[in-house]
């Protein structure tokens, strides 16, 4: 028979302990919450998300869905969310923002939630949520009208929840919700696409390998969720950009729509390359950055499967590294150029 | 028009970044960390970025649209103005502004991306009854004579350059009168 003295303490100490932590990520979800909030009362909408407010406003709900609307190549889930704020809340700044405040503020407690799950330790969580919290480019796209928030927030469920399965928790809600929000990010932005690498260095972080990985009963759900999960997107890819082929009058760049001919086509890629899209809030460098990280992404997906059997791939970790590098850096680097 | 100060800013600070956290990547990054002067040093030089880059997002005044229409509107007359914005997302920009400012009716034209066809809706236009016209630039591609060609069409309708507002990103208002 245990010492009930020490049986108490060991209760209520564990119990405070989660207590606190519970108001140690409160307080951290809070102040991100008012780091995104603060700055969306008083910053009047810039040039990208004036192209949210119009496309939100002026277009039905039915022509988002079937993707008839112009002047964004992305597809339509947080402008629809966009339109349901703007019911709700008027036309403010603020209220343009919320979707992205929200699940900009949301992205705090998954982070946590994924660092745990990970790494089994409370302090590390917290330090990750904290460090979300204010982390300058997610705080910068938090508070504004644009679709990146919503991107982030969903591919870090969709991580997660796939963590979740990988580390032995098979329950059906666990792939539903992962299937969900794999869906639903690429419903929001074709970025993406970026979510799918950083799911397979999550399968070879793991030492999941795709040829084993394919094969083994255990997994062979994720392999139909994230099928799934791709699925409907893929068919409002297709409408958007085969069926009805207003995608792609988004998609050219502004100079070659009012001159389209090879001699300005060439021109336009020049400086796409060399100086970037208008005035170079992303330099020309980060394309060639993008481009090299999408070869390198095949390079490992090829080196994965080809030696598979000598596990060469460990010795690749560079490559990782570099890959994961080339994603991430181009859109901090934008921001902080800006100082 | 592209700001040359800004993209070899862009470039040259990208480039360091990007040499430095490869190359930090590519060495034995165990090796560097075990030295804990350094380790402490990155600390302290991460989270410092961090509060610096976040407080930064308070002070950076993102709508130049708002201070360029505003300052315009406090010398001039809105409804004697005709404003051109040099394309149709820098039209939603200025006309949300400008209803953000209790003005309801946007008295904007948008014109085309090709300039050739941007000219001739430029010149079917400020052949009507404004006193001033106004060009609102927000990240286009016209340049320097693209310019050139407007000021003299404006001219030659008998205004002239009375007011030239111009902000970063690209933002500028340039505006002329009888």
């Amino acid at each position: 028979m245990k010492p009930p003295g020490k049986f108490s303490l060991s209760k209520h100490s564990s119990k405070l302990q989660k207590l606190d932590e519970k108001i140690v990520l409160t307080l951290i979800t809070f102040f991100g919450f008012l780091t995104r909030a603060v700055p969306s009362f008083y910053q009047r909408l810039w040039f990208d998300e004036s192209t949210t407010w119009y496309i939100s406003k002026y277009s039905s709900l039915q022509d988002l869905i079937s993707g008839n609307y112009f002047y964004d190549p992305h597809p339509p889930l947080h402008y629809i969310l966009t339109k349901i704020s703007i019911l709700l809340l008027g036309e403010s700044e603020i209220a343009l923002r919320a979707p992205s405040i929200i699940l900009g503020t949301l992205t705090i407690i998954y982070v946590y939630k994924l660092a745990k799950v990970i790494c089994k330790n409370s302090v590390t969580a917290l330090v990750a949520a904290a460090l979300t919290a204010i982390w300058p480019p997610l705080v910068w796209y938090s508070a504004e009208a644009r679709n990146y928030s919503s991107l982030i927030f969903l591919n870090t469920a969709a991580i997660y929840y796939l963590v979740v399965i990988i580390k032995n928790n098979y329950k059906l809600t666990n792939y539903i919700k992962y299937t969900f929000a794999l869906s639903l990010s690429w419903l929001t932005n074709f970025n993406a696409l970026y979510l799918t690498v950083l799911l397979y260095m999550i399968f070879t972080n793991y030492k999941i390998n795709i040829a084993r990985y394919l094969n083994s009963q255990k997994t062979k759900g994720i392999v139909l969720s994230t099928f799934v999960g791709l699925a409907v997107p893929a068919l409002w890819i297709f409408q958007f950009f085969v069926v009805s082929k207003v995608g792609l009058s988004s998609v050219a760049y502004a100079r070659w729509i009012g001159k389209p001919n090879i001699t300005e086509a060439f021109r336009t890629l020049s400086e796409q390359i060399i100086f970037g899209w208008a005035d170079s809030l992303y330099p020309g460098v980060f394309n060639v950055l993008q481009i090299v990280s999408v070869l390198l992404i095949l390079l490992l997906i090829y080196l994965n499967i080809r030696f598979v059997k000598t596990r060469l791939i460990v010795k690749h970790k560079e490559l990782y590294s570099l890959a994961l590098l080339t994603i991430v850096a181009p859109p901090v680097f934008a921001r902080l150029c800006l100082i | 028009m592209i700001q040359p100060v800004f993209i070899t800013r862009h470039i040259l600070l990208t480039s360091i970044g990007v040499i430095l956290l490869t190359s930090i990547l590519l060495s034995n990054i165990k090796a560097i960390f075990q030295r804990k002067t350094l380790s402490y040093l990155s600390v302290i030089f991460v989270l410092t970025t961090l509060v610096f880059s976040t407080l930064y997002n308070y002070f950076t005044y993102k709508s130049y649209t708002t201070k360029a229409t505003k300052t315009y509107l406090s010398e001039n007359n809105y409804l004697d103005t005709l404003f051109i914005a040099t394309n149709q997302i820098s039209s939603f920009n200025l006309q949300y502004t400008l209803q953000r400012e209790g003005f309801y009716e946007p008295n904007i034209l948008s014109v085309s991306y090709n300039f050739d066809v941007a000219y001739g809706q430029i010149k079917e236009r400020i052949k009507e009854n404004h006193d001033k016209a106004c060009l609102f630039n927000y990240f286009t591609s016209w340049g320097r004579k693209e310019y050139q060609l407007v000021t003299k069409l404006m001219e030659r309708n008998g205004r002239n350059e009375f007011y030239n507002l111009k902000y970063p990103y690209g933002v500028s208002l340039v505006c002329f009168k009888n």
